[in-house]
C-alpha cells in the first residue's frame, strides 16, 4: 500500500516556545487543501484519521529514510498523530523548529485515502528540556498514546520520565542496549518501580521462537517428559558491542521459560575464555542445568539465536528449535524414546521494524509475561556479577 | 471462545501467543474433489504456516482414483499454488507439511477399505504422533454420509479412545427438505454424538460475521438501539454476480431458498436477531440463535403469495459481458420453473422485534456480487429542518458488509459546511482490509481451526438446522404447488430482481437500498 506524504515547516524562537494554534492552524490548512473534491466530484478525496497518538524520540535523523519506512509502515495499520521528537542534545545551540505533515494511505484509484499527520519537533541544546512542554498540548484527547524511544532509555533522564508519564506505552528495542547487562537492568528496576508499560521489539522478535517451544506443551503425550527437562542449552552469535556479555535474546528466551515454569534460579556464571553461561535452576522437583554458549555463524545481527534444546537426559527425551537455511527458517524436532522424531520446517516471520513496531501499537495490557521475563533475565545477570 | 479440550500450557497462559491446535489426523472423504483442492488443503496449509497446526499433524485423502502416496501430495502441491492467497509455496515448508499427506484409494460403501483406513490411521499414529486425535471431512454429497457413517462406527472409528476425540464436519445442504435433514441427522447421530458433529457453514467463518458478536455485544451503544423502538426495518442481501457455473443440474433439484437462503442467509439472520447470551460458550451462543429463529413467524400460503417472491433470470449482460439467461444454462430445463431470486418478509414475533419486517433476497446474476445486512433506523420524531432541507437526506443506516470489502458503515445526516444550511448524509466507515492493515483468515481456516481446537460455536446445530428447514417448508410447498402458473424468467441478468420485489417494499413506502 503506497503512502503519500506531505510537508509544511513552521519555525518557531526559542524563547517563544512552541505555539500550538500555529501547528494546528498550519494542519488544518493542509487538511483543507487536500480534501478539496476532485474536479467534477461532490465527495472528499480523504478521511483524515486518527487512533492513536505516537511520540517517537530519536536522536538524529541521520537515517531518516529507514524512519520513514518505519512510520510509512505503521501508517498503514494506525493512521496517527506522530509526534517525531528529534534531539540533539550536545549542540550548543539553542533551537526549536516544527515541521508539519501528512500521511496517506492510497488505496485505489477513485477511492479514499486515509490520512494520519505527523509533527516533527526539532530541539537542541538547552532547548532539549524544554520538549516534554511542547507535545503535551498536541497530543489528540480520547485516543491512546504511545511513545518509541529510539534510543536507551533511562529512568534519570528527566525528558524520557517525562514524555513517559503522558504516555499509555512505551516501545523500545533491547537489541539496540550498548551494554546488555547494565541497561536490562535499568529496564527491569523502570517496570519495577513504575506503573509504566514497556514493550520491546527484541521480544517480539522471540515470538516465533516462543510460539514453537511452546507448541511442545500442546502434546499431551509429550508432558511426561516436558516435566522432566533437566538440560538446556541455548546457542547464539555473541553481539558485535559488549563481547563480555550475552545478547539478551537468549537471556530473555531462558528467563521466559525459567518464570513460565516457576524455575528458580540457584547460580549463575560466566566462562569468557569459551563464551559459556551456565545457569542452575531448581525446577518443582529436580535441578536444571542452562547451558548458552555463543557460537560463531552466519545470520543476521539483531536475530542472534540458533537454537534452543530442551533435554530430559535420562528420559532420552529432546525437544529442540533451530534455525536453518541462513537463518529464514526454523525447524522443530521432538525425539521421545517411544515413537519415531516428529519434525517440523516453518518460514521465520520475515517482520520488518514497522511491523513489530505496527504490532505492539495494538496492545494497551500490562505484558506481565515480558515483565516475568526481563525481571528472570535480570536475576541471571546479578547471578553473574556476583 | 476456547475449548475446555485444550491443553493448560504454561507457557502459552497470559501471553499473545496464537492457540496451536492439538496433534490430529483429518480424513477427507471425497479428496479428489473441488473443495479439497481449492479450500481445505490450502487452508490447512497456511494454518500449519502459520504455527497453528501441531508438527504432529497428518491428512488422509480418500477416493475413488487411484493414487499413491506421493501423487496425491504434487496434486495438492499444484492445488495449493493455484488456490491459495498467496499463491506462492515455499518447497522446503510444503516438503515439511507434505511429510504428513496421506492417500487412500477406497469406496465409501466398501468396509473393507475401512478396514485398511483404521489401520493406516495407527500407522500414522505411530509415525506422525498424531495420537489418536480425527477428524473426518465428508467432502462428498449427502447421500453418502450415512453409508460413511455406518462403515465408520462398524470399523470403531466413530467413538474415540480414552482421553482422544473423533470429530465428524459435515457440509452443506443439510438435507433439501425437512424431512431428508431430519433422516440426515438421525443417521448421523446414529453413529455420532451430537457434540462430535460440525455443521459447517462457512459464512460463519467470515471476519465480518464474526464481528456482529463483539458489534452488539463489545459496545454499549448498539444494543439499546437493537429493538423495533428506533429500528424500522432491515435489509439483508445476498447477491451473486455468477449464474449456476455449470452447475445446472445440480441447482435443478436446489434453487435459491435451499441453495443460499435456509443455510447462509438464516445463519447469519440469527446472529442479528438473538439475545445477548450470558457468555462465549458455544451452547450459550447457539441456543440464542435458535430461539430467536424460533420465533421467525410462519408463513402461511396467503403470506407467501403476498410478502414473497421468486424469479429467474433471462438473459442480460454482466460487467459488459453478454450472459445467457437461466434456461439456456448446461442442465437446465428449457421451461424450469427453478428459483434463482427469491425474495422473502420475515417478523420475529417477539418483544425486541414485534412489528419490524426483515426483507431478504438473494439471488444469482445480479449486477454484483455482495452480501450485506442493513439495518434502517426510525426518522427524527421531530423534524427542526425542514422538509426541503431535510429532502435530500435519507434515514440513518447501519451497514454490516459480509462480502466483498468487509466492514461496517453507519450512514447519518450532517451539516455542509456553508453559510445556507444543507444537510447531507455522509458515511462513517470501518473497512477491515484498511483498518487493521492485516490479511483476512479465509473461512475454512478459522472453521477448521475451530474444529480441530473443539469450539462449535461457529457450527451450525441439528435444532439450527431442522428449524431453519421448518421455516422454509411452506414457501418451498406453495411455490412448488403454483410452478405452472410462474412466468419465469421474470428479470435480466445484471438488474436488481423482479419488479415485484421492490413493490412489496414500496406498499409500505420504503425501498431496496442499492449496495
Amino acid at each position: 500500500m503506497q503512502i503519500e506524504e506531505q510537508q509544511s515547516e513552521i519555525r518557531f524562537f526559542p524563547e517563544g516556545g512552541i505555539d500550538v494554534r500555529k501547528i494546528e492552524a498550519e494542519l488544518m490548512s493542509m487538511w483543507t487543501e487536500m480534501s478539496r473534491p476532485e474536479s467534477g466530484t461532490d465527495a472528499p478525496a480523504l478521511t483524515r484519521a486518527c487512533t492513536l497518538n505516537l511520540i517517537v524520540y530519536t536522536t538524529e535523523l541521520s537515517d531518516s529514510a529507514h524512519l520513514a519506512d518505519i512510520l510509512d509502515e505503521v501508517a498503514r495499520r494506525h493512521p496517527a498523530r506522530t509526534l517525531l521528537l528529534v534531539t540533539d542534545r550536545d549542540s550548543t545551540e539553542t533551537r526549536l523548529a516544527a515541521y508539519v505533515a501528512t500521511r496517506c494511505q492510497i488505496l485505489g484509484a477513485r477511492t479514499k485515502q486515509v490520512c494520519g499527520e505527523q509533527i516533527t519537533i526539532e530541539v537542541a541544546g538547552n532547548a532539549v528540556d524544554l520538549a516534554a512542554s511542547a507535545i503535551a498540548p498536541l497530543l489528540v484527547p480520547d485516543v491512546p498514546v504511545f511513545l518509541w524511544w529510539d534510543d536507551i532509555p533511562h529512568q534519570d533522564d528527566q525528558l524520557f520520565s517525562r514524555i513517559l508519564a503522558m504516555t499509555d506505552r512505551a516501545v523500545i528495542d533491547s537489541a539496540a542496549f550498548d551494554n546488555p547487562y547494565d541497561d536490562l537492568l535499568k529496564l527491569d528496576t523502570l517496570m519495577r518501580n513504575g506503573d509504566s508499560l514497556i514493550s520491546d521489539l527484541n521480544w517480539g522478535r522471540l515470538t516465533s521462537w516462543r510460539s514453537l517451544t511452546a507448541s511442545f506443551w500442546d502434546v499431551a503425550d509429550y508432558r511426561p517428559h516436558l516435566d522432566n527437562i533437566d538440560k538446556v542449552i541455548v546457542e547464539f552469535q555473541p553481539p558485535g558491542v559488549a563481547s563480555d556479555q550475552v545478547a539478551l535474546q537468549p537471556l530473555l528466551l531462558v528467563g521466559w521459560i525459567a518464570s513460565r515454569l516457576s524455575w528458580k534460579l540457584e547460580s549463575a556464571n560466566f566462562d569468557k575464555g569459551n563464551n559459556i553461561t551456565h545457569i542452575s535452576y531448581l525446577a518443582p522437583n529436580h535441578p536444571v542445568n542452562v547451558i548458552i554458549c555463543g557460537s560463531e555463524y552466519e545470520t543476521q545481527e539483531i536475530d542472534p539465536l540458533k537454537s534452543i534444546r530442551l533435554l530430559y537426559t535420562t528420559g532420552r527425551a529432546e525437544f529442540s528449535v533451530i534455525l536453518e537455511d541462513e537463518g529464514s527458517k526454523l525447524e522443530t524436532t521432538a525425539i521421545t524414546p517411544d515413537r519415531p522424531a516428529v519434525q517440523r520446517l516453518v518460514a521465520c516471520e520475515a517482520k520488518s521494524d514497522g511491523q513489530r513496531l505496527s504490532s505492539e501499537l495494538s496492545f494497551l495490557k500490562r505484558d506481565k509475561v515480558y515483565e516475568g521475563a526481563v525481571s528472570a533475565a535480570a536475576e541471571i545477570i546479578k547471578a553473574v556479577r556476583s | 471462545m476456547h475449548s475446555p479440550a485444550v491443553l493448560d500450557n504454561p507457557l502459552r497462559l497470559g501471553t499473545r501467543l496464537e492457540r496451536t491446535a492439538e496433534p490430529c489426523a483429518v480424513v477427507i472423504f471425497g479428496a479428489s474433489g473441488d473443495l479439497t483442492k481449492r479450500k481445505l488443503v490450502p487452508a490447512l496449509y497456511r494454518l500449519y504456516q502459520q504455527r497453528l497446526l501441531a508438527a504432529e499433524f497428518a491428512i488422509i485423502g480418500l477416493s475413488r482414483s487411484p493414487l499413491s502416496h506421493d501423487q496425491f501430495r504434487n496434486r495438492m502441491n499444484d492445488a495449493v499454488k493455484e488456490f491459495s492467497e498467496a499463491r506462492m509455496v515455499d518447497e522446503d515448508v510444503w516438503h515439511s507439511f507434505a511429510q504428513g499427506i496421506y492417500y487412500l484409494s477406497s469406496d465409501i460403501g466398501n468396509p473393507e477399505d475401512y478396514q485398511k483406513l483404521a489401520a493406516l490411521l495407527e500407522e500414522v499414529d505411530r509415525e506422525r504422533g498424531t495420537q489418536g486425535n480425527r477428524l473426518f471431512y465428508f467432502s462428498v454429497a449427502p447421500r453418502f454420509y450415512g453409508e460413511a457413517v455406518k462403515r465408520l462406527s462398524e470399523a470403531g472409528l466413530a467413538k474415540p479412545k480414552e482421553g482422544r476425540w473423533t470429530r465428524v464436519i459435515i457440509e452443506k445442504p443439510f438435507g433439501t427438505d425437512l424431512e431428508t435433514a431430519r433422516q440426515l441427522n438421525r443417521q448421523v447421530l446414529e453413529h455420532f454424538s451430537e457434540s462430535q458433529i460440525y455443521r459447517i457453514d462457512h459464512y460463519l467463518g467470515k471476519e465480518t460475521v464474526q464481528n456482529l458478536l463483539a458489534f452488539r455485544f463489545a459496545n454499549g451503544i448498539f444494543e439499546p438501539l437493537w429493538n423495533r423502538q428506533y429500528i424500522d426495518h432491515l435489509q439483508v442481501t445476498n447477491a451473486e454476480s455468477v449464474g449456476v457455473e455449470g452447475r445446472g443440474s445440480y441447482y435443478e433439484t436446489a434453487g435459491v431458498v435451499r441453495d443460499m437462503i435456509q443455510n447462509h442467509v438464516f445463519q447469519v439472520l440469527s446472529l442479528v436477531a438473538m439475545e445477548p447470551p450470558a457468555n462465549l460458550d458455544a451452547e450459550a451462543v447457539r441456543d440464542e440463535k435458535v430461539k430467536a429463529m424460533m420465533a421467525a413467524r410462519e408463513f402461511t400460503a396467503e403470506r407467501v403469495r403476498a410478502e414473497c417472491v421468486r424469479g429467474q433470470y433471462g438473459p442480460g449482460a454482466i460487467e459488459g459481458k453478454p450472459v445467457p439467461g437461466y434456461r439456456e444454462e448446461d442442465g437446465v430445463a428449457s421451461d424450469s420453473t427453478t428459483e434463482t431470486f427469491a425474495m422473502l418478509t420475515m417478523y420475529f414475533d417477539n418483544w425486541r422485534w414485534a412489528g419490524v419486517p426483515f426483507y431478504i433476497r438473494s439471488a444469482k446474476r445480479m449486477p454484483k456480487r455482495v452480501t450485506e445486512i442493513a439495518i434502517q433506523f426510525k426518522e427524527a420524531p421531530h423534524q427542526l429542518y425542514g422538509d426541503e432541507v431535510m429532502e435530500q437526506v435519507g434515514p440513518n443506516q447501519l451497514i454490516i458488509r459480509i462480502q466483498p470489502d468487509e466492514g461496517i458503515t453507519l450512514r447519518f445526516a450532517a451539516k455542509v459546511p456553508d453559510q445556507i444550511t444543507r444537510i447531507r448524509n455522509v458515511n462513517m466507515d470501518f473497512r477491515y482490509g484498511s483498518s487493521f492493515g492485516v490479511e483476512l483468515a479465509e473461512a475454512y481456516e478459522r472453521l477448521l481451526l475451530d474444529c480441530i481446537l473443539g469450539d462449535s460455536t461457529l457450527y451450525a446445530r441439528k435444532d439450527m438446522t431442522e428449524r431453519c428447514w421448518e421455516i422454509v417448508m411452506p414457501i418451498l410447498t406453495e411455490w412448488a404447488a403454483s410452478a405452472s402458473k410462474v412466468d419465469f424468467p421474470n428479470y435480466e441478468a445484471g438488474t436488481w430482481g423482479p419488479s415485484a420485489s421492490h413493490e412489496v417494499l414500496e406498499r409500505s413506502n420504503r425501498r431496496w437500498r442499492r449496495p
